[in-house]
């Protein structure tokens, strides 16, 4: 054991040197931030494990092109969750992605979704658990289109910035803007049609 | 310059979020102060990130203990790859990373000639326009960068904006509270 962890980027070069270890340690500096990724796509436990196996190998395949433009993780996060996208695709159960095409963001037809509204935001009432609060969170999640879950996840889970997630998902700091935007009002529509109860918050 | 309730609604996620510029939070705020609806959105903007902050410590304390992760598994993830297993299951590439753009491929130095050479006649250009804005200007002297303001100004409409929503809402529970 090093008393100063290394940096990720010298890990990467003894890895592309053919150091095996070193290519273990930023696995397991990074599993269990893949695995709470890769869980918002999948619950199954033998699912998420091979996706996460998956997204290192892929990881280990393409270091040589890791332009370290970015930082190391959120390289990996795009990785995992194109092989998250990849593996539903595959087994048939294909990720809804946007109808409306959520690149345009908030021109023409979708600007209309942009005034205030009046109904009620509905927040977590404070006798609740926090379990039954994660669990809701996590059921809505579950139902609104991965390319807004997505944002939501990098956002709120991950602690992304916004740059960041730009990286991650390779759009601009504009349409992260737009579509998370796009993203919170789904979840709260969503919210609000699973849990009518919820919105009686502000009375 | 002041913004309209269509420009105002999409800005309010990133000024919950903290990751508007200073220059168009001040443009939000000015707008929020005026605008009773476009305060509630900004409160709701809020509440629904309430939303996530029990789900993320969830997350963490499962995280935590994570009994999920198999023993063992980054060495053997290291082995394969070092064995050579690639991780590609022959899924269809549409979602597999997007190509990176890779420099110094055939057509990409005569590209950057091109740039270059524009990139030249715009500093020549500017370099001219500096020269001119140098000159002595008739107008008056004055501070035009309105879009940065005092810190005692952003305090007080900040003092402001709570006191328009503090009463408002205070049912939405603070989310430490239900963790206990």
């Amino acid at each position: 054991m090093q008393a100063v962890p290394k940096e990720d980027l010298s890990l990467v070069a003894e890895t592309l040197a053919g150091n095996q270890l070193s290519f273990q340690l930023l696995v397991e500096r990074y599993q269990t931030r893949m695995f709470a990724l890769v869980r918002h796509y999948t619950r199954n436990p033998v699912e998420v494990e091979d996706i996460v196996q998956d997204t290192f190998l892929k990881a280990y395949t393409r270091l040589p092109g890791f332009q370290q433009q970015s930082s190391f993780y959120t390289w990996l996060c795009r990785i995992a969750i194109n092989t998250s996208l990849d593996f539903l695709k595959r087994c048939g159960r294909s990720p809804v992605r946007g109808v409306e095409d959520p690149e345009i963001g908030l021109t023409a037809e979708s600007i209309d979704d942009a005034r205030p509204t009046t109904s009620p935001a509905p927040a977590p009432d404070a006798r609740m658990e926090q379990r039954e609060i994660a669990r809701i969170t996590k059921e809505v999640l579950e139902q609104i289109p991965e390319i807004f879950r997505t944002v939501l996840v990098l956002r709120e889970f991950e602690d992304m910035a916004y740059q960041d997630i730009a990286d991650v998902l390779g759009i601009s700091i504009g349409t992260v803007e737009s579509r998370l935007f796009r993203a919170r009002a789904r979840f709260k529509d969503k919210l609000l049609a699973l849990y009518p109860e919820f919105g009686d918050g502000r009375s | 310059m002041e913004l309209s309730c269509k420009e105002a609604v999409p800005m309010i996620g990133a000024y919950v979020d903290g990751e508007l510029s200073e220059s168009r939070a001040a443009l939000l705020r000015k707008h929020l102060l005026e605008c009773n609806l476009c305060r509630n959105a900004t409160q709701d903007g809020k509440s629904i990130k309430r939303w996530f902050a029990p789900a993320r410590a969830e997350l963490q304390l499962s995280a935590a203990g994570d009994f999920s992760i198999p023993s063992g598994f980054a060495s053997r993830v290291a082995r394969r790859a070092f064995a050579g297993d690639t991780g590609d299951r022959g899924g269809s590439e549409e979602f597999v990373l997007r190509p990176v753009a890779r420099p110094f491929e055939g057509r990409t130095i005569k590209y950057l000639v091109a740039v270059t050479a524009i990139a030249a006649g715009i500093a020549i250009v500017l370099a001219l326009a500096v020269r001119l804005s140098l000159r002595p200007a008739s107008g008056k002297l004055s501070a035009d960068d309105r879009t940065v303001m005092p810190m005692a100004t952003i305090l007080s409409e900040l003092e402001q904006l709570n006191a328009l929503e503090g009463p408002a809402r205070v049912l939405v529970p603070d989310p430490d509270a239900a963790g206990q």
